[in-house]
């Protein structure tokens, strides 16, 4: 099939004839829990009406889950998230929204080739789904940073708290934010592009 | 294979069966996915920082 021959496809082009470092689109994985806010953050900074591609999940997931969801579900709906900021006219922005449970996992298998990084979404109220998913991600040597969505009946925690709870280490960024609003989570994009380009600083030195 | 769905606006499930399809009929082949290089491309990181700026 020969995909190079449409112009309907806004996917980089000739990628065989380019080096890898002529990448002219770049991801970012935003991972949380159920209900953490996911959707609402790559809406809020999308261009495109975002896109959530759905899953199918059956028994697979029974038992092992959280709390959430009531235990006679017999199927479950994964939903993924996609939405796209056009940064030049070379260059495209994905993002990709993607549950943190570990039942998702299998969901992450080739989502994170190739991602800039990620960001994990944190609600206050399930602080445990964001272990799983930080060690889960530092295991795959994907660099992150930690947004705490501030939901007002959730508890309410400074910082450096939040950092201590989390178990990490000071050179990863946490901050709040409100999903909801584009320039909080354009904040957060950012905060996580600078973490990437002071580890890319760190890494040109050695 | 994410990159893939995107680009072509298909549910990751579906170009997953596309592309097992298309791999077991030899007609893609499966190349080594483009790891993350230890440093990321610092130029691509500026302009991801100031295109975000404008947004
Ligand atoms: N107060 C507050 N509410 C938020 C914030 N972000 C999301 N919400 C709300 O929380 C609810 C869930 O948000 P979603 O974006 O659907 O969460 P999700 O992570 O995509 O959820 P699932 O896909 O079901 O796992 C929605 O009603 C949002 O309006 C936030 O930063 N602050
Ligand atoms: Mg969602």
């Amino acid at each position: 099939m020969d995909f190079k021959g449409s112009d309907t496809i806004p996917g980089p082009r000739a990628e065989d004839q380019l080096p890898h470092t002529a990448q002219s689109a770049a991801k970012i994985v935003i991972v949380g829990g159920f209900g953490v806010g996911k959707t609402t953050m790559v809406g809020s900074v999308s261009e495109i009406t975002p896109l959530t591609t759905e899953e199918t999940m059956t028994q697979a997931g029974i038992g092992v889950d959280d709390n959430f969801g009531s235990a006679s579900k017999t199927a479950t709906t994964v939903a993924m998230d996609f939405g796209r900021i056009s940064i030049t006219e070379q260059l495209v922005l994905y993002l990709f929204g993607t549950p943190g449970q570990q039942r998702f996992w299998f969901l992450w298998n080739g989502l994170f080739e190739g991602a800039l990084g990620a960001v994990v979404l944190v609600d206050t109220r399930r602080l445990e789904v964001s272990f799983d998913v930080m060690g889960r991600l530092e295991e795959r040597g994907v660099p992150f940073v930690v947004a705490v969505n501030a939901f007002p009946d959730a508890p309410r925690y400074a910082i450096e708290e939040l950092r201590t709870a989390l178990d990490l280490t000071p050179d990863i960024p946490i901050m709040e934010c409100d999903a909801r609003r584009r320039a909080s989570s354009r904040d957060v994009l950012m905060t996580l592009m600078r973490f990437l380009h002071s580890l890319a600083m760190t890494g040109s030195r050695t | 294979m994410a990159e893939l769905s995107a680009y072509l606006h298909l549910p990751f499930s579906a170009m997953g069966v596309l592309l097992t399809e298309m791999l077991t009929a030899e007609l893609v082949q499966a190349r080594a996915p483009i790891v993350r290089k230890a440093r990321t491309d610092r130029s691509l990181l500026e302009a991801v920082m100031n295109g975000l700026q404008r947004l």
